[in-house]
Order: C-alpha cells, then structure tokens, then sequence
C-alpha cells in the first residue's frame, strides 16, 4: 500500500520562538548561539542572519565576522521545548502515527485520513496556517510516500513552504540534488563519491554497481542505490513504542578532562534512570553518544544480560563503553541512552542482598528529588567545588 | 603402533571421546585425538584441560605405540569408512598413521603423543562407588542450575559434598539452588568437598547411559582433578578452586505459605504462561489463595504481553497458610517441573521478594530454592 | 658464585630473587618485569614457570617433560598472552580467568605471562585486576613491560616489581662465543652493537640481514653528510614509508654520533660501531666534540617526539637539517 508521509520541519525554530517574545527583532539578523569568546557556536539563525552566511553549527565568531550586526540571543532550551510539545500535541489530533524527530521536527504517517481531512496537500496547508496562526511559529512541510523524500522535500520546501512529491516521482525529484542532500551521505561518502564523478544524487543510480560495491562493499552499495532511488521502508515510530530514553549534554567548552567527563556521565546515567525507574522500565542496553569538537559524532551500546534500572549499573557500563570508545580528542557533547526497554522487572538475587539495599536506596532518592528538586541530593563526586572570588 | 580393531567400535568410541576435544586453544594438540595401544585394548583420550574423556576399545594389538591426530580429520574418516576391520600402522619417525580398511588406504598426519597433556588415572584403593542411574539423577537435578556466565567462576560449578554414606551435589547460578542427596554404595572415612565444572557433570550423564556397574570415583591427591570411571570410559574434570557460597543459609527455614499441586499440570500452565511471558521479561504471577471447607484451595500462573496478550491458568491446590501473589521466571520454574520427578511437588512461599522452595512430594533428598521476580517501581 | 641452573644470562640478582621464591615453592602472586627490548625478560619468566613446574630436584632441569614443554611454549598450564592484533584485549583476560579458575593440569603452579602487557586495553587492564587482587593460591602473574609508566599504577602496585637492565657488552660476547658458540670477532661486534640487549644480537647471529641493514644505513649517513637539503627531504620521506624503520635508523646514528664525539674528545672508552672505527676517526677529525654531541642530542629528541607520536617525516626532516654538512669527507 502506498504510505503518505508528512515531514513538518518548524523553521529557523528557536529564533522564531524568541521573535514571539520580542517582535521588535523581526526582519532582523538574529541568532541563538554560545558566545564567541567561549567559542560558542550558532544553534539557529533567522532567514535574514541567512543571507549574509550564518548557518547553525558554525561557530559564533564566523558568524559575526560575517555578519557583524547580528543579534545574538543565549539559548532558552526549556522555552523551546515547551514550544515543541505544543507543535507535537496539535499534529498528535491528526493522527497517533506521529514520530517527533527532533526537537523542531516531526514525521507523521496520514495514510488513510483522506476522509477526514481531504487529500494530503489539503491537510498540509491546513496545518501550515494553524501552527502559524494558533501558535505563532513558522514551518515548512514535505509530503511524499515515505519518511526519506518526505525529510529531503522539506529542505527545498524551506522557508515558510509546502513540497509534495507525488507517488513514482521520488527517483525524478532527487536526481538534480548534491548527494549531500541524501541521508547518510556524510562528507566522507560524498568524497569518495566526488572521487568517481558522481555529484548529484541521479548520477549514483547511473553509476556501475560493481564500482559502487568496490567502495561501499556489497550492502553499502544495494542501501546507496536503493536510497537514491528514492525508497525508504522505515515505519514512523510513535512514541507508543518509545525505543529509548537518554539525555545528553553540550558543553560550553570542548571538555577533555577524564574526571569532568566521568562526572558528566554519571549525572546523565542518573537522569537516564530516575526517567526509566518513573515510567517503570529497565533496558537491557546502554548507548553512549561523543560528539568531538569537529562535530564528528558517535555512538556506542552494548546489551547486558539482566535489564537494569539503576544508576550504578548504568554509569558502569557507560563508562566502559566510554573509555573503550573515547580517543582522548576534546568533546564538544556527551550522552547517555538505554534501550531495548522492557517492564521494569528484575530476578532478584540469592547471595547479594546488598543489591537490594542499593535498589532501596536510590527509590529513595528518587522520591527525595521528586519533591524537592533534582539538585536536591547529589552524589559527592558531583558536587562542584565553590569557586574563589 | 601397529593395531586392528572394527571401525564401528572405533567410531563408538571416538564420537565418547571427541565431546572433549578443544574447540579452539592456545595449544594445537589439544584439536588432536590421543590414540594408543594399553596392553589389548586401544585407547583413545581427547582433553580441552577442562574435561579429559578416554575410552577403551577392544582390538588386536601386534606392536605397542601411540600418536595423537587431529580430531576432525580422524573422525570424519573412520566415519566416512565401511563397516569392519581397520587396521592401523604409525610411521613413529614421521608421525603418519596409516589407517586401512577394505579397499580405502588413507594416511593421517599425526602429532607426538610426548606434546599431549597427561591424563591422570584412577586410584581405585581410594574409590567411591555410586549406582549410575542415581548418579544421573543427581546430575539431572542440580546441574542445570549451575550459572552459565563466567564473572563469578565458583558458580559454573557444582558442589560435591561426599560425607559417611552421602553425596550431596549443590548448583546456585545466584538466582536459583538446587541441592539433591544420595546414598553411597560404601562410606567415605573423611568428608570431602570438591566443586566439579557443571560442563563435566554433564558430559558425565550423557556418557554414562549405558553404564550397569556402579561408577567409581576418586580425586587425585592434590585435589585438583576428580576422575569418574565407568566400564571401558574415564572421565576426568579438572576442580574448580575456591570456597562454595554457604548453601544452607540461602534455603528458609521457615515459610508461610505451602501449596501441594500436581506436578503435570503445573508444568503445562507454566508452559502455556510461556507463550505470553516469553515477550515479557519471563515473568509470570502466581497467585495462591487457600480453600475453606467447600472449594479447594487455588494457585493461578498468569503472563502478561503487551504485544502478545495474556493468559490465566487456574490450578486446585492443597494451599496452607496466608494468601500470596508472587512473580517468578517462568523458565526456571519449567527447568525445575522437568526434573522434578515426583507426581506432586510442594511450592513454599513467604514473600513477594522471599526466596521460595519447591520440593517434590515423597523425596526429601531433592529441594529446590527460587528467587522471585520484582515487579515495577515504588 | 651462585649454583642455580638457571639458563638465564646476567640478571643475576633477579635471578637469585626468583630461584629462591622457585626453590621454596613461595612465589609472588604477581611479578612485573620491566626494562628495554631483547634483554631477557620473557626468557626469565619462562624460566621462572619451569623452575615451579620443573620435576627434578634441581629446578628446572631443563630436561624433564615440563621444562621441555614450557621451553617450546606447549605446557597445558603456562600461557604466553601477546597481543591479539594492535591489543591486548579483555577477551583474552576472561578466558585465562576461566583457566585459572581450575586446578592446574600438570604442574604445581598455573603461569601466565603477559607480553607486552602496556598494549592491553583500559577494560583489559581494570578486568586483570580482579585477578591481582583475589589470585588462588597456585596462579602466577608475569606481567611483562618496557615502561611500568605505561601500566594503570593499580595493576603496579600489585606486583612484586623486578627491574631488567641491560648486561654489559662482556657478559654479552661472554654468552654469544659460549652458549651460541659464535666466533670471538663476529661475538664482540654484536656484543657492542647489542647495547646490552642480549635477544638482538642472538637474532642479529643467526639473520644477516640485521647486520647488512645497519651498514646500509650507516653508509647512507655518511652520504647524507655530503648531500643537499632536497637528497635530506627525499630520504626522510623514504625512510619513514615503513613503520619503525626511522626510529630503527635513528637509533643507531645515535650510537654512531656518540662514537664520532668521542673520538673527538680523544676520549679511550669503548666505541660502539668498533667495526667502524677508522671511519669514525677520520670524521672526528672534520668535526668538533660540541658539533657531535649536537648530532648525538638531535638524535634523541627524534626518538622522544616519535615514541610519542609525532609525524615521524617531519621528525626525520629536522633531524637530518640539524646533522652538518661536510662536503669534503
């Protein structure tokens, strides 16, 4: 059966969330980002920032050498996300077949809600007013028969639009773009790419398969074409089936210190558990994400043999996985992820009664937090030292 | 070495022997098969370090000698020949074994038998004597709770405890214990505890299903191996060293809660709560509630899956004592029902986070201990 | 005099140490042997494994079942554990606890030793530990090392630490003409080359190549020293095409520098490269102590910043600047 997806993408989100507040900066370069002389970097920046070259990731000092009259805004991420729960609630009225991508984005599966709501384009602009009008923020919308040409039909959407492509046109639609516009194509593929003279997603299909198969071997080759063509199987994944809880954390600063980071990852194993012990789950696997300062980003799991929900087991085995995984370079982001979620049942134990006291205790402290706030009770290593003045 | 023997003896007795050969090992030789001539007979052995088996077949020896081939190789030959003699010749200077049968002339590169590790044998002076089918009950009850991960090494083992006229054979992988006591056919003077690898014990059942005379056993003076001997097979288990947690603390003294049930139908409940708890974490509720003079006392087994769905299988019981509902892994309890034994077991409960005891009904010699299952948060 | 039959060469108070805890049967749980390449250290915990292990009374003999099995690396109950790939991987860690979770198969003791063990991973390392701390009695640890600096301290400080240093060039020459029965000229130019290293000039014995190489590359010295900065460029980017060759060839124009200075001072002691030794004279004669010693110097800043990563190209490239041009030799 042939799927319609949607794919909202809210545009140039933060600084459209801190316009509503301060409507005096619209039609102004404006920008959310770290502050230069912290080597801060730009995490949104309105259309007008746009023109003279800002773009998010980049750092905040190029930004304003670019752009010296840009107006930069520290982030407000609580505000944000309250922003995007409203978004998210809105599209959950259309359809409980919604996958919040990201923060500002989100896919949604309207197959078979023509009735309803009348053809795909019909929905789209119905929701493009609403959000604009009801919540007061921007967004552009890509609709095609699944979740890969829906993303890409967003970006040339962008700003403030609306792109479809119909159902066997996907192959047509991606042919003229950069091969970077495909996902999964990082640099290096694209280089590797470029390297054969192929630019453009519609030359990777014309290339010969056994040369795709020399560089990407036999299944990065037959993934490649199969998404140049424009096919993508990938089901929307409500959140009904949440696949992972995890919290991660950007430093200010590029942190190289082994005890700043294992303190760090602590502080995010206990938040990955206290939220998997309030919504009674334990996960048999544990994911670390390391994001270097060049933004080069990984992530690495590994699965256990019982499912844990505790903090100590949690910190324990991401700090291997970390000091397997880490090479020393500076670390721009950190985080922490448990999957493979499952009722929060444990076997309990014959010899280590210990164990339990442990579990008793961090229910305990979690219930301390919930009523007097997570800074409430911390752990020695994780209380900083009072800065001298 | 020059030897004939029937090459369905040979693959007999090489099929016994290969369950010991290494997998993959440091030392080459242990891929090889030891096969020499012991006055009459020819014996084969094969040793991973951890379990040793030799086995003896009957055979015509016209010159003493041995070599040790590679397993593989060795094996899918003699299987690969016709049945009758084989007759066997090593070139000693090159270490080739010319194995002969009918019209096939085949010529295996062996290894010297001097690299083989030795394998100890029998001390028969010391020996204690069991019958074999009660051994390989005990083996059948404990072994299986023996921990199959190896960050606590002491529990891949199992406890032998040999003391006066008993052997007591104890497993705990730290979640579940089985303890299971037998007679000795003569006593031993001075108690003796050992802990066998639980990958020995059964290998040891399954080698010794044709076993009619009772199996002797002895441990090697410096108490590091333990040798079973079995007609016309040995086999022989490195010890595991270290002290076995104390047992008898983990078993409760006391309970509340005594449920009897039929062990058939408890079986076929925890397998049909199988179906759902095998998408759910393994876990099932049993909920046991005490009958008063008209209906019988019940015990409920129920799973739960999200994606699956559910079920609820409702038992009569004999149920003395207070009310429980209590959550278990539904495959421990299935491992314990197929061993069991008995017609009836007895389930002791006195807490949700209680260890409970299942014993089987008419056999006091066997008792079985299982951590329960915690379910949920606060 | 010591009686030991230990066939160990020079470290003699690590020897007389160890034959003692063999003798008692009371080895350390643990033992970390440090010091540089080739001088004997797997050699002596080997030999540590067939004194606890030998059958004879006068340990080890060197000719019982077990001695022959350790020597040939064969013994059910001693392990060498090298680097599987760049690593020593924790894998490999679990499985020698699985082993010595078991009595020993043959002999008193179970031996594993551990070489180089500074490749291990962290994981391999922190998983060993559990090992260090709780070992059953008949395990012993040899953990092998060029630099205990490279070791997590926890995994040092629970080993008894025996420190190789390496012999002189007379207890080397003594060995090569004795033991390796090699002809006395031939034994005292590998003894001098050797550095003390018995192991490299045993291989060095028995493989031309190590000797014809070294020629080469002190032939290529000398050309070097006549030539221009582009033929210098050229031959660091060749040299450093191979891994470790630089720092091979670095290595030894050190010893050659050292020799040139010298010379130069009018100094008696020993030359290393005495097969050189006219060469050397007629070079100190163009050059001064301080030029030489600058030379040797610049040599060992090279191997520091290489052994710790630095590009070695542009390493040899300064290097090779640094070294005076003659262009009369």
């Amino acid at each position: 059966m042939t799927r319609t997806i949607l794919h909202i993408d809210l545009d140039a989100f933060f600084v459209s969330v801190e316009l509503l507040d301060r409507p005096d900066l619209r039609g102004k370069p404006v920008a959310v980002g770290g502050r230069a002389d912290q080597r801060g970097v730009i995490a949104s920046a309105s259309y007008e920032a746009r023109k003279f070259g800002v773009r998010s990731a980049m750092p905040t000092r190029t930004a304003l050498q670019l752009c010296p009259a840009l107006i930069l805004l520290p982030g407000r991420h609580d505000i944000y996300s309250q922003h995007s729960r409203e978004v998210i609630s809105m599209l959950s009225e259309i359809t409980p077949q919604i996958e919040q991508f990201s923060i500002d984005e989100a896919f949604l599966d309207v197959t078979g809600t023509e009735l309803r709501y009348g053809s795909a384009d019909k929905l789209a602009h119905w929701l493009h007013d609403r959000i604009r009008n009801e919540l007061g923020l921007p967004c552009s919308i890509g609709i095609a028969s699944n979740k890969l040409v829906a993303k890409i039909a967003t970006e040339q959407a962008k700003p403030n639009g609306i792109c479809r492509v119909p159902f066997g046109q996907e192959a047509a639609f991606l042919a003229p773009l950069p091969v970077r516009a495909l996902w999964g194509v990082g640099p290096k593929t694209a280089e590797i790419l470029k390297s054969m003279g192929v630019e453009t997603i519609g030359q990777i299909i014309q290339t010969r398969s056994d040369t795709l198969v020399r560089h990407f071997g036999q299944r990065g080759a037959a993934d490649l074409i199969r998404r140049a063509s424009g096919e993508d199987e990938s089901p929307v994944e409500s959140a009904q089936s949440i696949k992972q809880v995890s919290q991660e954390t950007t430093f200010t600063r590029d942190v190289a210190d082994v005890s700043s980071l294992r303190s760090v990852l602590l502080e995010l194993s206990e938040h990955v558990g206290a939220r998997l012990r309030e919504d009674q789950l334990s996960a048999r696997t544990i994911a670390i994400k390391i994001r270097y300062g060049d933004f080069t980003t990984f992530t690495r799991q590994t699965t256990l043999p019982q499912p844990i929900d505790l903090d100590q087991p949690i910190f324990e085995t991401a700090w291997s996985l970390f000091e397997a995984n880490w090479n020393r370079r500076p670390i721009r982001l950190i985080g922490v992820a448990a999957r493979g979620l499952g009722l929060a049942a444990r076997q309990l134990s014959l010899f280590e009664p210990r164990s339990e006291r442990i579990d008793q205790l961090t229910r305990t402290v979690d219930q301390i937090r919930h009523r007097f706030g997570t800074q409430s009770l911390q752990r020695g290593s994780l209380i900083r030292p009072r800065k001298k003045k | 070495m020059r030897v004939s023997c029937l090459q369905e003896n040979l693959a007999k007795g090489l099929s016994i022997v290969s369950r010991a050969v290494a997998a993959r090992s440091t030392l080459p030789v242990l891929g090889n098969i030891l096969i020499e001539t012991d006055q009459s007979r020819l014996k084969l052995a094969a040793t991973n370090l951890e379990i040793g088996i030799s086995c003896w077949i009957g055979a015509r020896v016209d010159e003493d000698g041995g070599t040790t081939v590679p397993a593989r190789t060795f094996v899918d030959l003699i299987n690969a020949l016709p049945q009758g003699q084989v007759d066997m010749d090593l070139a000693v200077k090159t270490q080739t074994l010319s194995v002969r049968c009918g019209r096939f002339a085949n010529n295996v590169k062996g290894v010297d038998k001097e690299e083989f590790p030795i394998i100890p044998k029998p001390d028969e002076h010391n020996a204690i004597h069991i019958a074999p089918d009660a051994l390989r009950q005990m083996i059948d009850q404990v072994v299986f709770a023996a921990a199959a991960d190896e960050s606590r090494p002491i529990l891949t083992g199992v406890l032998a405890k040999f003391s006066g006229k008993t052997l007591t054979l104890a497993a705990a992988d730290g979640f579940r214990l089985s303890v299971r006591t037998t007679a000795l056919e003569d006593g031993v003077d001075e108690p003796l505890e050992v802990i066998i690898p639980a990958r020995a014990l059964a290998e040891l059942g399954r080698i010794s299903g044709d076993q009619v005379d009772p199996i002797s056993i002895t441990v090697t003076p410096q108490r590091s191996q333990i040798l079973f001997h079995l007609t016309n097979i040995d086999l022989v288990s490195q010890l595991i060293d270290g002290k076995f947690p104390d047992y008898t603390a983990i078993i409760p003294k006391a309970t509340t809660t005594k449920t009897i049930v039929d062990t058939g139908l408890l079986l076929k409940a925890c397998k049909a709560a199988n179906v759902f708890a095998r998408e759910a974490a393994n876990i099932v509720r049993v909920n046991i509630v005490p009958g008063d003079e008209l209906t019988p006392g019940h015990i409920t087994i129920g799973a739960t899956s999200a994606e699956t769905g559910d079920n609820a299988g409702d038992l009569d019981a004999s149920v003395t004592g207070t009310p429980i509902e209590i959550a278990f892994n539904v495959k421990y309890l299935i491992d314990v029902l197929n061993v069991a034994g008995a017609n009836q077991v007895s389930l002791e409960t006195s807490h949700p986070s209680a260890p409970g005891i299942l014993r089987a009904i008419g056999d006091d010699a066997f008792t079985h201990v299982i951590m329960p299952m915690h379910i949920g948060g606060r | 005099m010591t009686s030991h039959p230990w066939p160990v060469i020079g470290h003699a108070w690590a020897v007389l140490n160890l034959d003692q805890a063999a003798t008692e049967y009371r080895p350390a749980h643990a033992y970390l042997i440090s010091g540089p390449a080739h001088i004997g250290k797997t050699t002596l915990a080997r030999t540590l494994a067939m004194a606890l292990n030998c059958e004879a009374d006068a340990r080890p003999c060197g000719q019982c079942r077990s001695c022959k099995l350790i020597a040939s690396g064969k013994h059910p109950d001693v392990q060498l554990i090298e680097p599987d790939g760049a690593h020593l991987k924790i894998d490999q860690v679990r499985a020698l606890q699985h082993d010595l979770a078991l009595s020993p198969n043959e002999g008193r003791f179970r031996v594993a030793i551990f070489n180089p063990f500074e490749v291990a991973t962290t994981e391999a390392q922190n998983a060993l530990l559990k090992t260090l701390e709780e070992p059953p009695d008949y395990a012993v640890l040899m953990v092998v090392t060029a630099d205990p600096e490279l070791l997590l301290p926890t995994i040092v400080s629970r080993c008894q630490l025996i420190a190789l240093r390496p012999l002189t060039i007379t207890q080397v020459r003594q060995a090569l003409t004795t033991t390796w029965r090699i002809e006395n000229d031939r034994a005292n130019l590998l003894a001098h080359l050797s550095g003390g290293r018995l192991g490299w000039a045993v291989t060095a014995a028995s493989d031309n190549s190590i000797l014809d190489t070294r020629a080469r590359r002190l032939d290529d010295l000398i050309v070097l020293l006549k030539s221009n900065r582009g033929a210098r460029f050229a031959y660091a980017e060749a040299i450093t095409r191979k891994e470790d060759h630089a720092r091979d060839a670095i290595d030894l124009w050190r010893t050659w520098w050292r020799d040139v200075m010298l010379a130069a001072s009018g100094s008696n002691a020993e030359l290393v490269n005495v097969d050189r030794a006219a060469q050397i004279q007629s070079l100190a004669t163009h050059l001064d102590v301080g030029q030489a010693s600058a030379a040797a110097e610049a040599c060992g800043r090279a191997l520091w910043q290489i052994d710790r990563n630095a590009v070695p190209r542009l390493v040899v490239e300064v290097l090779l600047l640094d070294f005076p041009h003659l262009a009369s030799i």
